[in-house]
């Protein structure tokens, strides 16, 4: 594709600015261009969003909020007062009065907001009778189950102003946390576990991948045979088995490290890293053959060429042309295969914590969040389920967009591989 | 002809050895060789001294892991006893004769002393029905003691050898008749001093190579949960991940397949780079979500399929294959038929979807290759119809490719699964490895992903056979 493109059109420029540069790029390269930069644009907005994460986030993720089960848009309070009552006349007159709301409830936090004092209940018809019987001053109830209980009391109450109070874009959990902040939140975790992870395979995967091409012979075959099995393995179910496995053995080896440093963890600090740790090693074992693999393959077809033939007979050491003119030749595949390798470790990372074996809660991760909400799907409730679901296709696609992209800007028969 | 497929086909069994070698050791690595202790994890941080000795030595972890050199089977010089503790004031469990053969188990040996283990096997006959012999486990030739009973030296029953315990487990049976001769493996274990025995050495009398050896006799340990072997725990839910697996497969190939030729024929349309940008979501899309997707809006909001499970509460048909749609079939049962297929739609539409979009883009890269070709151009140039062309000329040819494809997919697909059966509480292998993690059961959960990697290793194979009987360029 890129080839054709570049037939029809363009003579190159040298003299033309790095912006016009750039967006000249959607003409060489055609589709490719339009998949990397959208990909770029994904993964801009996404670290941004991590980085910014506090102040995006309009609640705390791990606290309560509101009432459990808010759908998305919906949590607005209706104040409810007796017919009869004058003083009340809108959401600030509240300060110092009995309020009637149910237990942990969005209510109750507005109630709380507005310094009224707070009368609990555990269903709202009891707070409907309570106000009829004058035993509070007013009630917040949620707009959407005001009307059917009001009008059992016929013209007995009535409804001050318009609904107020605060709205959940996403809706809230079973918990009455704010979904929306745990997506943002949400996204840390997922990065910072698949970074770590592509980043520890790279480690292991790229220069023994280098030393296996390039030196070739028996270390080669057993190298390889070893990451060809584990890369025939199916990913995820290693990624299940180590992780099982770790889960249960980091602490007692952080607890070595940290008691060795001189280190004192809480209890919530050593299941945050023993949860973080544990799936990074899990994901990284299952991806090291994936650099592993690509890296060799790259250094034997290098090896071949001219330029590494003459260095070698203008006397280069070894070292020197697997390093400065072998490796260089190497890097761009490598920020290919991290990309798309971010991609599927985000996934894996997503598959491990669906089934339990990621963060530990209450920390904000996307695959657990849905676990945790599919057990409310057949009631209906699928806001738990779709919003965390929708964020990992999209970091997932933004990695593997940007990753297939580049391989086909760079090198149009990578991706055929 | 035939021998050079033969030859190859021999080449690739032996190929398959090292492989399947490699991926055993992975996983003895993964859950032995690791940092930690599995008896201190299974047991969680409560356990006792003496709880956690004997489940090590129960799990042979108290072995060396890679050679012995410890020592494995001494012999007695002379008459010694075997001690309750390394002691000569503790209780004496059993006078030892001289030249007499005892195994030397893992257990720590104390200054001077040896943990021993006399292997008597008992021999004799029982009557049939005081057994307890079940359909797989007539495949190991084992039984269970089905109540309290003896075991006499003949069928006439006239003599005593030994008393059997309800529930015990017999390593041996022979049925004949009324009667049944059983081996007990009852084995009396102490204490001994070292010095009166002639100690023999076994470098492999060692974890990792145990643990090859009873893979190699189909042992997979005995699941510490569910108190049974773990070969039959797995045997019970094999079928139901196959059902899965192929209920995927048909899906994957109806969609990736058609869509990818699709693609090929409609080459750089609009409809071309819908399609790419359809396999890059679908992907990008983790599976889990994609089925919890189709239960909300295909179980939940429309009420059309069940949410989870593999059959309707009553109506499993007789297991033949254990597969319940070809059972079905088999015994003519109509209802667990259509309950049956409605359970299976969408979990492997959800798996069918998962793969479709890396099928899509291989069949598509394969077509164009194949539309590339002479006889394609000729059969255009003869007046074919463009669709006869890409359907029957190329799709056949580009059939072969598609077939490795769906080999080299099938790690992909078996790692699908897990989380399919997981979400849809399918009765499978990957929803019994999940909860078998939960209760820290280590044999089953090793037994499962060694039968993974054996599933993987000889699909493999299976694919290269199937495709050098296809195509004979493969052959050389």
């Amino acid at each position: 594709m890129a080839i054709q493109s570049a037939e029809t059109s363009l003579t190159f420029d040298e003299n033309i600015g790095l912006i016009a540069r750039f967006f000249r790029g959607a003409k060489w390269y055609g589709a490719e261009w339009y998949i990397t930069v959208s990909g770029a644009v994904i993964l801009i907005l996404i670290f941004l969003m991590t980085i910014l994460a506090p102040h995006l986030a309009p609640y705390d993720p791990v606290k309560s909020v509101g009432s459990p089960f808010t759908p998305p848009g919906k949590g607005r309070q209706v104040l409810i007062v007796r017919s009869d009552e004058e003083t009340i006349q809108q959401p600030a007159d509240l300060a110092g009065t009995l309020v009637g709301v149910r237990a942990n409830t969005t209510g109750q936090f507005c109630a709380l907001e507005l310094n009224a004092k707070v009368k609990k209940f555990y269903k709202i018809e009891e707070c409907f009778e309570a106000l009829a019987a004058g035993q509070v001053d007013a009630l917040l109830v949620e707009e959407n189950v005001a009307p059917a209980l009001m009008s059992a009391y016929g013209d007995r109450l009535k409804q001050i102003g318009a609904p107020f109070g605060p709205t959940f874009v996403l809706g809230t959990d079973n918990l009455g946390r704010d979904i929306l902040s745990r997506i943002i939140f949400g996204a840390r975790a997922v990065l910072l576990v698949a970074i770590l992870s592509a980043g520890f395979s790279a480690l292991v995967g790229v220069p023994t991948g280098l030393l296996s091409g390039f030196i070739g012979g028996t270390i080669d075959r057993v190298l390889s045979l070893i990451m060809d099995s584990i890369y025939s393995f199916p990913g995820l179910i290693l990624a299940i088995a180590m992780a099982a496995v770790l889960q249960l053995q980091m602490q007692q080896v952080l607890k070595n490290v940290t008691g060795a440093v001189g280190l004192r963890l809480s209890g919530d600090q050593t299941a945050v890293i023993t949860g973080t740790m544990t799936t990074t090693v899990a994901i990284a074992v299952v991806y090291m053959p994936t650099f592993f693999r690509m890296v060799r393959g790259q250094v034997l077809a290098i090896k071949q060429q001219l330029y590494i033939e003459a260095a070698r007979s203008l006397g280069a050491r070894p070292l020197t042309i697997l390093f400065q003119y072998i490796f260089p030749n190497v890097i761009a595949s490598i920020v290919v295969i991290f990309s798309v390798n971010i991609a599927d470790a985000i996934l894996t990372e997503a598959g491990l914590s669906f089934i339990g074996l990621g963060l530990p809660p209450p920390t904000p991760d996307w695959g657990y969040d849905i676990s945790k909400g599919r057990q409310f799907l057949a009631a209906g409730q699928w806001w738990m389920v779709t919003f965390p679901g929708l964020m990992i296709i999209l970091v997932a696609m933004g990695f593997s967009m940007f990753g297939e992209g580049l391989s086909e800007i760079l090198n149009p028969r990578l991706a055929e591989v | 002809m035939g021998s050079s497929l033969r030859a190859h086909i021999l080449t690739r069994l032996l190929m398959t050895v090292p492989m399947v070698l490699i991926l055993v050791t992975l996983v003895f690595v993964i859950l032995r060789v690791m940092p930690g202790d599995p008896a201190l994890a299974m047991l969680r941080e409560t356990a006792s001294e003496e709880q956690l000795r004997n489940l090590r030595h129960a799990l042979g972890l108290d072995k060396p892991v890679l050679f012995n050199f410890r020592g494995s089977t001494a012999i007695a010089k002379e008459t010694a006893n075997l001690y309750e503790k390394p002691k000569t004031d503790s209780r004496i469990l059993r006078p030892i004769e001289k030249e007499e053969k005892l195994r030397i188990t893992g257990w720590t040996s104390e200054e001077g002393w040896l943990w021993l283990a006399a292997t008597e096997q008992v021999q004799g006959w029982v009557r049939v029905k005081d057994l307890r012999i079940g359909l797989r486990e007539r495949l190991f030739s084992t039984a269970r003691a089905a109540s309290e009973t003896d075991i006499y030296a003949d069928t006439a029953g006239s003599k005593v050898v030994e008393h059997l315990s309800a529930g015990e487990t017999i390593k041996r049976v022979r049925v004949e008749g009324d009667w049944a001769e059983v081996i007990t493996t009852r084995q009396t274990e102490g204490w001994a001093p070292s010095e009166r025995f002639e100690i023999r050495i076994n470098p492999f009398d060692s974890q990792y190579f145990i643990y090859l050896w009873n893979l190699l006799h189909g042992d997979l340990g005995t699941s510490m949960t569910q108190r049974r072997p773990v070969l039959s725990e797995i045997a019970d839910r094999f079928p139901a991940t196959v059902e899965l697996a192929v209920g995927g497969m048909i899906v994957t190939m109806l969609i990736g397949v058609s869509t990818g030729a699709f693609a090929a024929q409609k080459r750089r349309s609009p409809l071309d780079y819908g399609l790419r940008i359809f396999s890059i979501i679908i992907y990008s899309v983790p599976i889990f979500w994609l089925g919890l997707v189709l239960q909300m809006i295909l179980g939940v909001r429309l009420g059309w399929l069940p949410v989870a499970g593999r059959i309707g509460p009553e109506i499993a048909p007789r297991q033949i294959t254990g597969l319940y749609v070809l059972d079905s079939l088999l015994t003519g049962n109509a209802t667990s038929l259509v309950s049956s297929i409605k359970y299976l739609i969408m979990p492997s539409l959800t798996l069918g979807l998962y793969l479709s979009g890396i099928f899509t883009r291989l069949t598509r890269s394969n077509m164009l290759d194949v539309l590339r070709q002479d006889y394609i151009v000729a059969a255009r140039a003869r007046g074919i119809p463009e669709r006869v062309v890409v359907y029957k000329h190329a799709l056949k040819n580009a059939f072969i490719p598609i077939l490795t494809m769906m080999g080299l997919q099938f790690a992909l697909l078996l790692a699908g699964a897990v989380l399919t059966e997981t979400t849809f509480s399918w009765p499978g292998l990957g929803n019994m490895l999940v909860r078998r993690i939960y209760d820290r059961d280590f044999s089953t959960i090793q037994g499962t992903i060694v039968v993974f990697a054996f599933l993987v290793a000889g699909v493999s194979l299976l694919v290269d056979i199937i495709y050098a009987y296809i195509d004979p360029r493969i052959r050389y």
